[in-house]
């Protein structure tokens, strides 16, 4: 019997292709979110408030994750912006080489702002890099205040949190400071903006913080 | 569901360490930390249902987890994290950071050498 040491990371191989995808967006100079929530947290209508303010100053893509359907990614399309659709066939999360391979389909050289919208889902996307800059956890008020608690691992890397859905606010027994209170004790640096993307409320504000990240971010270093 | 993407990550970096040794694999241990997501029984179940009728069948798993640790940023107490509450418990600082709790690593592979 012999013991052989092998001290690799299960999900190495992952992790190296997120890297090559990394390095192409930031010499391209392009910022990178990858959006993730539970399904119908309002990723996609988060994306049809942000893209109209923002493709005057940015030239923006998105890579569109589905377990199913390209309704999503027509969704966006209809904004005027390449949209490359990853259908997993039932697969919980994106992964780097699925990204890799939309990215591939995208005119990157052309790019600034690239938002990656996962698979409705906060626990498997968690653990898998996909080579992009900030991670943004959207989460809705219906779905109750101790979400971050429940699902640390996506909060706690997580740069941004949107709580989307205040205009239901006035009909649901949801604590905002409550809310708040949960995710800071998961993650204190996470910085959290309550938005609508039935009245607009809040999207300015989410819109502001995209940009000062996107001048910190090492691909501003590229233009 | 993820699970079975590990097991087969897992089961791949096993093949290229033992790169058609000849022997038979009796155990590989694994290091996953308790905020990595992933859940041992559903590891276990698909890399079994993987390994079925493969020179891997019957390998069992081992799984180390270790507790993360928590770092205090104001006071410097480090403390093992129990409870998934993110509060140093000597100051009640938020300004922390944590070691060790995502890890999902492959430390070894204990084999039977076949006999010559």
């Amino acid at each position: 019997m012999s013991v052989i040491t092998v001290e690799r990371k299960v999900l190495e191989r992952n992790d190296a292709v997120a890297q090559e995808n990394r390095a192409l967006l930031q010499t391209n100079g392009i910022f990178s979110v990858n959006l993730l929530s539970s399904p119908g947290s309002g990723k996609t209508a988060l994306l049809e408030q942000t893209i109209p303010r923002l493709k005057q100053e940015a030239a923006i893509a998105v890579i569109e994750g589905d377990v199913q359907t390209d309704l999503d990614a027509r969704r966006i399309e209809a904004l005027g912006v390449p949209t490359a659709q990853i259908i997993t066939g039932g697969g919980c999360h994106l992964d780097a080489n699925l990204v890799k391979k939309a990215l591939a389909t995208l005119p990157v050289k052309k790019l600034d702002l690239l938002f990656i919208e996962n698979v409705g889902n906060l626990v498997c996307p968690a653990g898998y890099d996909l080579g992009e800059d900030i991670k943004v956890v959207v989460i809705s008020v219906t779905e109750g205040e101790e979400k971050p608690l429940k699902y640390p691992a996506v909060f706690r890397n997580a740069a941004i949190c949107i709580v989307n859905k205040i205009d239901l606010l006035p009909f649901l027994n949801f604590s905002v400071e409550r809310l708040k209170s949960n995710a800071h004790a998961v993650n204190p640096q996470l910085q959290i903006v309550l938005t609508s993307c039935t009245t607009g409320e809040g999207i300015d504000e989410w819109c502001n913080l995209l940009r000062s990240l996107r001048r910190k971010a090492p691909s501003s270093a590229s233009v | 569901m993820h699970e079975l993407s590990i097991a087969r990550n897992l089961i791949s970096i096993v093949k290229e360490t033992l790169h058609d040794r000849p022997c038979r694999v009796k155990a590989v241990t694994l290091r996953i930390g308790r905020l990595s997501n992933v859940l041992i029984d559903s590891l276990e179940f698909g890399f079994s249902a993987l390994t079925a009728g493969t020179e891997l069948e019957g390998a069992r798993l081992v799984v180390h987890q270790p507790a993360p640790l928590l770092i205090c940023g104001a006071c410097g107490q480090e403390t093992i994290l129990n409870e998934i509450e993110f509060v140093c418990p000597h100051c009640g600082s938020m300004n922390i950071t944590v070691k060790g709790g995502d890890d999902l690593f492959v430390e070894s592979i204990e084999v039977e050498e076949d006999a010559l």
